[in-house]
């Protein structure tokens, strides 16, 4: 209990102010009023929430205008995805030539995998398989081997912009974030 | 319902067919994954984007569901992808760039 | 009429989802053709909220959201280390 009150004297600064008021208006929304009984029940959810979960990993500083054109590039990309699936879906050739492939970024924190998994995945024809935190590479996994190289800089271009939108998100270290040649090493 | 409505929930559910018919018509896993993973969200998006103006201010619970859901699915369609390598022997595949790094690293940990 | 074809095309696609679940070979297929099923649930019942006005059943849909990712993770982390741990 005590480490629970310890925890929530970071949460004064402004910046937390403001996620818990976005917090607070959340909660009011899903009760459907703002009466002064759902925004003093919201304030106390919110902090007892953001005092469970801990200091955030995405860093103290947001680049607003790389997160922008991140959000703008999975948008368009959403509605590519959406035409190449039904396309694929509708059409009677079934040729697929699957391949992995590896590209190097620079991203090293949960808050960039995050970001990546969600935008990546949406890409039409990708997915990712696995991601070395330590050197950075992302396997991803390819319907179609000809889009290979459009696909790499694609993604490298998604990765450097998730790099600007967060860039001092804490990064991930220690022996278990690694893929998995390097945890069957220590495993049984 | 008014007529934007109406369209934008029929899209989602022509969608979500689409993904059902996708389930069924791939012979590799691996496409059925990509298919059933991307469409699904998309197809919950456009439903709530389409029911939204009719429920009134109930929508914030629609936008919860609906950002939850485009949150959520594509991170375990990549679990998924992960558990499937992980576990088979990936003889279907041209190329493999992550089993290749895995062996020359394994070679590199039995060196001395 | 809308909603009859909406929700009409919502089965569809949750009985291709059942077929899968069916002839699936192997664990990881059942787990995703049962996602499918579940955005389809949430479909229809988002479908009838809209056409009836009414939002009665409107928090099953945020629920079966966050109830069937967390089911998903459990499964692919079954699939990851088997039966044995």
């Amino acid at each position: 209990m005590s480490a629970l009150i310890l925890r929530m004297k970071p949460l004064a600064t402004p910046r937390m102010l403001l996620v818990i008021a976005a917090l607070v208006v959340a909660w009011c929304g899903l009760w459907e009023a703002f009466s002064i009984a759902n925004v003093l029940s919201g304030v106390v959810v919110a902090v007892v929430a953001l005092a469970i979960a801990g200091p955030s990993t995405a860093g103290r500083t947001v680049h607003i205008g790389a997160l922008l054109q991140l959000l703008w590039l999975v948008l368009v990309d959403l509605f590519r995805s959406t035409a190449q699936v039904v396309w694929e879906i509708l059409t009677p050739v079934d040729y697929t030539d699957e391949i992995i492939i590896g590209i190097d970024t620079k991203a090293d924190s949960s808050a960039h995998m995050l970001l990546l998994t969600v935008s990546i995945t949406l890409t039409p024809g990708t997915a990712i398989v696995d991601i070395n935190t330590t050197t950075g590479r992302l396997y991803l996994h390819l319907l179609h081997a000809d889009a290979a190289p459009h696909v790499t800089k694609h993604v490298e271009r998604l990765a450097e912009l998730a790099c600007r939108a967060f860039p001092t998100a804490d990064p991930i270290s220690g022996p278990s974030s690694g893929p998995s040649f390097e945890r069957e090493g220590t495993a049984t | 319902m008014n007529p934007v409505s109406s369209a934008l929930i029929l899209v989602g559910s022509v969608l979500a067919v689409l993904a059902g018919v996708g389930l069924l018509r791939f012979d590799s896993a691996a496409a059925r994954f990509h298919s059933a993973g991307k469409a699904s969200p998309i197809a919950f998006l456009f439903v709530a984007i389409g029911a939204a103006p009719e429920v009134g201010l109930f929508a914030a619970q629609l936008a919860v569901a609906a950002v939850a859901l485009v949150l959520t699915l594509p991170a375990a369609t990549h679990l998924l992808f992960r558990a499937t390598h992980r576990t088979s022997s990936s003889a279907y595949l041209r190329d493999d760039a992550l089993t290749r790094d895995r062996i020359s690293q394994a070679s590199k940990e039995t060196q001395p | 009429m809308i909603t009859s074809i909406a929700i009409a095309l919502f089965v569809v696609s949750s009985l291709c989802a059942m077929i899968r679940v069916i002839r699936g070979p192997g664990l990881a297929d059942r787990v995703i053709a049962l996602d499918v099923a579940l955005v389809a649930l949430m479909g229809a019942i988002a479908t009838k909220a809209a056409s009836t006005g009414s939002t009665t059943y409107l928090p099953i849909v945020a629920v079966v959201a966050i109830v069937g990712f967390t089911a998903t993770i459990v499964m692919t982390r079954f699939l990851e280390q088997g039966s044995g741990s």
